[in-house]
C-alpha cells in the first residue's frame, strides 16, 4: 500500500490509456476513491494535537516526518456519524493544489482500475452533504464507488 | 526567446542590480570624496558591464543610455570633467532610469517605452560643460562617440588597430546621428535596429563560437610574447559579462554551429585579425590594464547598427578578459571557476560567495530541522545502552547535527548593512531635495539577520529613515536658531541583545510635539477629546502608530513622523518584532525595533492548558507571575466578566488561556495556585493564566495549513521533542480575541463608553478607594485616573513654590490632598502614593496616603456637598466615603501650572 507501488501502477494504467486508477478506502461504510496520483501516502493513526478554536472538522494536526499536516475528519466533513471511539482512523495523505492534508478514513480499500465505461454522475438519492462532495460513481461489480472531490473536500475555512 | 536566452537575461538582472545597488552607494561617496580614482573606476566598470552586457543580449535603448552615463563617467575619470553634485545627481537618476528599464525586462521581458532623451540631454551637457573641442560636435550622439573615440586614441596603446575599428564606428554613428534630434525616428530607429539586431544576434552567436577557439589561441601567443600572466590576476574584469559569454558560447552556438559552418567561417574573417592584435599588445602596459578595455569598446556598443565586425569585436573584447582573468589557458566554459578566478584580481566578496535559491535553503533548513528530531529521539534511545561504539557514535551524530544546524542557520544570515546601504543615497536625495544638511551614521552594519527577516524590514526601515530626514530633521536655519550643528544627523545602531536584534534609528531633529499630535488625532477621528486627556505625552506620542493617524500630505506639517508609521508597526509586529518610540520635542526621536533573529527558529516559553502544549514566542514575553491561592482573593479583582491583577500599583487584565481557547473543564472562578504570564501584545500588557509553565525551549517554527491560516490565536505551529506537535500561541490574536487591546483607539473607545455609562448612574461605577490622612476616605472614579505611581519621598523636590517630582523626563506638580482639605493629623511616609491625572494638556499628580482597593458600585450620591474639591458622599463598602471632584482640583491649580510653565518653558508631562 505504499505510494510508491501505487504509482508505479499507475504509469502502467496509463499507459494502456482507457483506464483510471483509484485509491479506495471506506467511511462509515461507504466506498471512496481518490485518483492515485494525489495520494503521497497512506499512514496509520498517529496522535493528533487538537486545534482549539478551529472547525469541528478538523481533528488535528499530525507531525509527518517534520511536516506539520491538517487532519480532516472526513466522516465529519461528510455529515456522518462519529466513528466509535475504538476504531482508529488511518490517515490518507493527500497532495492538492500545493498543499498536503491528511483525510481520516475508516478503512483502506484496494487500488482499483476503473473504466470510463463506468462512470455515473452522481445519484440524486445520496446524501446531501456527501453529494456535494462527491464528482460521479463508478458502478462495480458489487459495490458503488464514490469519487471523492479533494479539492472541495478539504476546502475548509476557518471563520473566528 | 529561448529558456536558454531567458536565464541568460535573468542573470544578467541579477547582476545588474547589485551592482546598481553598490553604485547608489558609491556615487555618494564619491560626492564626499571626488578625487577617488578607485571609487570612479569602480562605477565606470559597473556601468560598462551593464552596458556591454545589454548590447549582447539586444536591449539597445538601455545599452544607448548607459553608454551617455559612461561616457560622462569617463570624462570624470580622465579628470576632464569634475565631480559635483549636479553630477551626482544626474548619475543617480541614470542610475534610477536603469534601475527601472531593468525592472521593466524582468516584468515584461521587453525594455520599457520610457523616454531618457531629457535624461540623456542633461548627461550629454554636463559632460560637454567642461570640454571645449566638443562643442564643435553637432549631436550629442556623435560627440559621445568621438570622445569615446578620442580616449581610445589617448589611451589605448592598440591605436592602429583601432584606428580602423573607430573610423568605422564613426560612420555608423553619423548614420544615427542623424536620427537622434526626434524621438519618433529614434524610436523608428530602434525598430529598425531590431530588426537587424536579430539577424546580428544569431550572426554575433555564430561568431562567439568562433572567437571561442580564438582568444585561447590569442592568449597563448600573447602568454609567450608578454609572457606576464602574473601581471593578468589583477586586472579586474567583468564577472557578469564573462559569465554570460560563457553560457551563450558553451549553449546557445551550439546546435545552429553545424548549420551555418560556412557562414560562421566568413563572418569570422574580419573578427580576427582585429581581435588578436590588441590582446597581445594590451598584455605590455599591465598596470594601466585596469582602464583600458573598456575603451575599445565604447564606439562598438553605442551603435547597434554596427555590424558582424563590432559585434565580433566587442566580443572579441570580452574574450580576453575571461581568459585573462581565469588562469589563462582555461576557456570560459565553466563560469565558477572564472568567477573563483576574478577573486584573486581583488574585487570582492561577490566574486567568492554563490548564489543558492532560497527555496533551497528552506527545505535544507527543514531537513535539519527533522535531523535534530531524529537525533534527540536516537540519544534518547542510546542513554539506556551500555554499546560504547552505538554511544560514541552517538555522540559523534549529536555533535555534527549541532554544527550542521548552526551552518544551515548561518547561510540565511545577512547583514544589515544589505538594506543600510540604500539609506545613504535616499537620505542624500531628500536631503537636496528639502535643502538640509543630513549626516547619516551607521553602527553595528555586520549584525546579521534572518533573510526573510532582512526582507520583512526593508520597507519599514526605508519609510522610518525617510520620516526621520523628511519631518524629523531640520532645515539648517531652523537648526542655527535652535542652537543646533547646522547638519542632522541620523544615527542608525544594530545589535544583538539577548537573541533579539535591535535596531536603533536616532534622528536630532524636532522630536514628536505630543500636543500637535493629539490635535491632528483628535481632528482624523483616531481619539476624542475626551480620551486625550486621558493621555500622557509619551503615549500621544505613539499615536503616530495609529491606523488612520496619518493620510501622506497632511502630516507633513507635524513636527514629526506619520506617513503610514501604522503600516510600519505591522510589518515589523508581522514577523514577531516590536516598535517602540522616544521623543523629546525640540531635540531629536529615537526608535527603537526589535526583531527575532531568525523567524525559522525562536526561543519560546512553554505552557499546559488541558494538558495541550503551548508555545510562547520570548518576544511577546514580559514576566512570570505565580499567585498562591491565599492570596488570589487580595490580588486578583473582577470587574464586570474581566478580572483584573494588582502588579505593582497597576491593573493587569487577565485572560484565561482555557477559557479563550474554549477548552473544555474550564473553570470560571479561579481557585488554587494561578500562573501568569504576563506578555505584551501592541501597547497592552496583559496576563494570560495558563494550567502550568515549562521550560522555554528553541522551536522551529512551521505555518499551519491554510485551513487554519484564519485562526488568530495561534501564528503556527511546531514539533516538540518527543514528535508530537504544538500550537505557537499568537499574544496579538488572543488580546484581540479576548478584546484586552485591540487597538489604542478601540480600548480608549470602551473606556469613554464605560464613563459614558457611569454618569447615567444607572450602571455600576468603579472606584478608587483611597486614604489620605491617617482616617480619611475618598473615591476617585477609576475612568479619570491616569496611572498610579510611587515616589520616594527624597524624589519629592521644590520648585515655584509646591511640590514636584522628575516624571518621564518631565515635571509633575504634586498636590498633597492632605494639604488641601487641611486635614490632621500629617503622616510622614518615606513611599509617597501618588494617583496621576491627566487633563488635556498635563498631569498632575495627587499625593494620597495609601492605596485602598478598587470597587465597583451601584452609588446613591449625597451631593450636598460639604467643601470645594468634593462631589459628593456615597457609601461605600458599608462606610461614608467622599467622592473627590478632581476637576473642581485640577481648575483651582491650572493658573498655577500656566505660569510654571511659561516659567520653567519645561514640558510638563
Amino acid at each position: 500500500m505504499s505510494g510508491l507501488i501505487e504509482r508505479e501502477l499507475d504509469s502502467d494504467g496509463k499507459s494502456k490509456g482507457l483506464q483510471e486508477q483509484y485509491a479506495t478506502f471506506y467511511v462509515d461504510g461507504l466506498l471512496f476513491g481518490i485518483d492515485v496520483m494525489q495520494v503521497q501516502e497512506i499512514i496509520r493513526y498517529q496522535t493528533l494535537t487538537p486545534v482549539p478554536l478551529a472547525p469541528p472538522v478538523i481533528e488535528g494536526l499530525i507531525n509527518l516526518r517534520g511536516q506539520i499536516i491538517t487532519a480532516i475528519d472526513l466522516r465529519r466533513r461528510l455529515g456522518l456519524k462519529p466513528a466509535d471511539e475504538e476504531l482508529l482512523p488511518m490517515n490518507v495523505v493527500i497532495r492538492s493544489e500545493a498543499e498536503v492534508v491528511s483525510v481520516l478514513v475508516d478503512q483502506i480499500g484496494d487500488v482499483l482500475e476503473v473504466e470510463a465505461a463506468q462512470f455515473e454522475s452522481t445519484p440524486e438519492s445520496l446524501d446531501r452533504d456527501v453529494r456535494s462532495l462527491v464528482k460521479g460513481v463508478y458502478k462495480l461489480e458489487d459495490d458503488l464507488m464514490l469519487v471523492l472531490d479533494i479539492a472541495a473536500a478539504v476546502n475548509v475555512k476557518t471563520l473566528q | 526567446m529561448s529558456d536558454e536566452f531567458q536565464e541568460i537575461v535573468q542573470e544578467f538582472l541579477v547582476e545588474s542590480f547589485e551592482s546598481l545597488d553598490s553604485l547608489d552607494q558609491d556615487f555618494v561617496e564619491l560626492e564626499e570624496n571626488p578625487q577617488d580614482i578607485d571609487t570612479i573606476n569602480k562605477i565606470f566598470r559597473a556601468a560598462h558591464t551593464i552596458k556591454g552586457t545589454c548590447g549582447f543580449l539586444g536591449f539597445s535603448k538601455l545599452e544607448s543610455f548607459t553608454h551617455v552615463a559612461e561616457t560622462l563617467l569617463d570624462s570624470l575619470r580622465s579628470g576632464r570633467v569634475s565631480y559635483d553634485s549636479d553630477i551626482a545627481t544626474a548619475l543617480l537618476k541614470s542610475v534610477d532610469a536603469i534601475r527601472h528599464t531593468l525592472t521593466c525586462i524582468e516584468e515584461t521581458g521587453n525594455e520599457s517605452s520610457e523616454d531618457f532623451s531629457e535624461l540623456i540631454n542633461t548627461l550629454v551637457a554636463l559632460n560637454k560643460g567642461e570640454k571645449p573641442e566638443a562643442s564643435e560636435e553637432p549631436t550629442p550622439v556623435e560627440e559621445q562617440a568621438s570622445a569615446s573615440v578620442e580616449n581610445v586614441e589617448e589611451e589605448t596603446a592598440a591605436e592602429e588597430v583601432l584606428s580602423s575599428d573607430t573610423e568605422e564606428n564613426a560612420e555608423v554613428v553619423e548614420q544615427e546621428v542623424a536620427l537622434t534630434p526626434s524621438d519618433d525616428k529614434f524610436d523608428q530607429m530602434l525598430e529598425e535596429l531590431d530588426k537587424n539586431l536579430d539577424q546580428h544576434r544569431s550572426a554575433s552567436e555564430e561568431e562567439s563560437s568562433v572567437t571561442e577557439v580564438a582568444p585561447e589561441e590569442s592568449l597563448s601567443v600573447s602568454d609567450a610574447e608578454a609572457s606576464e600572466p602574473a601581471g593578468d590576476t589583477e586586472f579586474d574584469p567583468d564577472v557578469a559579462n564573462m559569465d554570460l559569454l560563457a553560457e551563450l558560447m558553451s549553449d546557445e552556438p551550439l546546435p545552429e554551429e553545424k548549420a551555418k559552418l560556412e557562414e560562421e567561417q566568413k563572418a569570422a574573417e574580419p573578427a580576427k585579425p582585429v581581435e588578436p592584435a590588441p590582446v597581445q599588445k594590451e598584455e605590455t602596459p599591465v598596470t594601466e590594464k585596469v582602464a583600458q578595455p573598456e575603451k575599445q569598446e565604447e564606439p562598438v556598443a553605442v551603435v547597434e547598427d554596427v555590424v558582424e565586425e563590432t559585434q565580433s569585436l566587442s566580443v572579441a573584447d570580452k574574450e580576453e578578459q575571461a581568459p585573462l582573468t581565469s588562469k589563462a589557458p582555461v576557456p570560459s566554459s565553466s563560469p565558477s571557476f572564472e568567477r573563483e578566478g576574478g577573486a584573486g584580481g581583488g574585487s570582492k566578496l561577490a566574486d567568492t560567495s554563490l548564489r543558492v535559491n532560497v527555496t533551497l535553503l528552506d527545505s535544507l533548513m527543514n531537513l535539519v530541522g527533522e535531523l535534530v528530531l531524529a537525533r534527540n529521539q536516537i540519544l534518547q534511545f542510546t542513554k539506556s545502552s551500555t554499546d560504547t561504539a552505538l554511544v560514541n557514535t552517538c555522540q559523534r551524530l549529536n555533535l555534527i547535527t549541532s554544527e550542521l544546524q548552526e551552518g544551515v542557520m548561518k547561510t540565511r544570515m545577512q547583514p544589515i548593512a544589505n538594506v543600510w546601504n540604500k539609506f545613504p543615497r535616499i537620505i542624500r536625495d531628500i536631503a537636496r531635495g528639502c535643502g538640509k544638511d543630513i549626516k547619516i551614521e551607521m553602527e553595528g552594519k555586520d549584525t546579521d539577520l534572518d533573510k526573510t527577516i532582512l526582507e520583512a524590514i526593508k520597507d519599514p526601515l526605508t519609510h522610518i529613515v525617510r520620516n526621520s530626514a523628511d519631518h524629523g530633521i531640520e532645515s539648517p536655519e531652523v537648526r542655527e536658531q535652535a542652537g543646533k550643528p547646522r547638519a542632522g544627523t541620523l544615527h542608525l545602531s544594530a545589535y544583538h541583545e539577548g537573541g533579539h536584534v535591535i535596531i536603533e534609528i536616532r534622528d536630532d531633529g524636532a522630536g514628536i510635539d505630543a500636543e500637535r499630535v493629539r490635535d491632528k488625532a483628535i481632528e482624523k477621528g483616531v481619539i476624542t477629546a475626551e480620551q486625550a486627556k486621558k493621555m500622557g505625552e509619551s503615549d500621544l506620542q505613539k499615536l503616530i502608530f495609529a491606523p488612520g493617524f496619518s493620510t501622506a500630505e497632511k502630516v507633513t506639517n507635524v513636527s514629526g513622523r506619520g506617513v503610514g508609521m501604522d503600516v510600519v508597526r505591522s510589518n515589523i509586529e508581522r514577523i514577531g518584532g516590536t516598535v517602540d518610540l522616544q521623543s523629546q520635542k525640540g531635540s531629536g526621536t529615537t526608535l527603537f525595533i526589535k526583531i527575532p533573529l531568525t523567524l525559522a527558529i525562536v526561543p519560546a516559553l512553554i505552557v499546559t492548558c488541558n494538558d495541550d502544549r503551548f508555545a510562547i514566542p520570548q518576544v511577546s514575553l514580559l514576566e512570570l507571575l505565580r499567585v498562591e491561592k491565599d492570596d488570589v482573593a487580595t490580588n486578583v479583582e473582577t470587574i464586570g466578566n474581566s478580572k483584573f491583577y494588582r502588579l505593582r500599583g497597576n491593573l493587569l487584565p487577565l485572560v484565561q488561556l482555557s477559557e479563550q481557547l474554549k477548552l473544555e473543564s474550564t473553570e470560571k472562578e479561579l481557585t488554587g495556585d494561578i500562573n501568569i504570564v504576563v506578555v505584551r501584545a501592541e501597547n497592552t500588557d496583559f496576563g494570560l493564566i495558563v494550567d502550568r509553565v515549562h521550560d522555554t525551549e528553541e522551536i522551529v517554527v512551521k505555518p499551519l495549513g491554510r485551513q487554519l491560516k484564519e485562526l488568530e490565536t495561534f501564528s503556527g505551529a511546531t514539533i516538540m521533542g518527543d514528535g508530537r506537535v504544538a500550537l505557537i500561541l499568537d499574544v496579538l490574536g488572543i488580546a484581540r480575541g479576548a478584546n484586552v487591546a485591540a487597538d489604542v483607539s478601540q480600548e480608549l473607545e470602551r473606556m469613554s463608553e464605560a464613563a459614558a455609562l457611569e454618569i447615567e448612574g444607572s450602571e455600576k461605577q468603579s472606584l478608587l478607594l483611597v486614604q489620605v490622612g491617617s482616617d480619611y476616605r475618598f473615591a476617585i472614579p477609576l475612568n479619570d485616573v491616569n496611572r498610579l505611581e510611587e515616589f520616594e519621598a527624597a524624589q519629592i523636590e521644590r520648585a515655584s513654590g509646591r511640590d514636584v517630582v522628575q516624571y518621564r523626563g518631565g515635571i509633575l506638580p504634586l498636590i498633597n490632598l492632605q494639604e488641601f482639605f487641611n486635614l490632621e493629623p500629617r503622616v510622614e511616609n518615606a513611599v509617597k502614593h501618588v494617583v496621576v491625572f491627566s487633563n488635556e494638556h498635563r498631569s498632575i499628580g495627587v499625593v494620597v496616603e495609601q492605596i485602598l482597593d478598587i470597587v465597583e458600585e451601584r452609588l446613591t450620591v449625597d451631593y450636598s456637598k460639604g467643601c470645594s474639591g468634593i462631589q459628593g458622599s456615597a457609601i461605600i463598602q458599608k462606610s461614608i466615603t467622599d467622592l473627590l471632584d478632581v476637576q473642581e482640583i485640577l481648575k483651582k491649580r491650572e493658573p498655577n501650572f500656566l505660569q510654571e510653565e511659561e516659567m520653567s518653558s519645561m514640558e510638563i508631562v
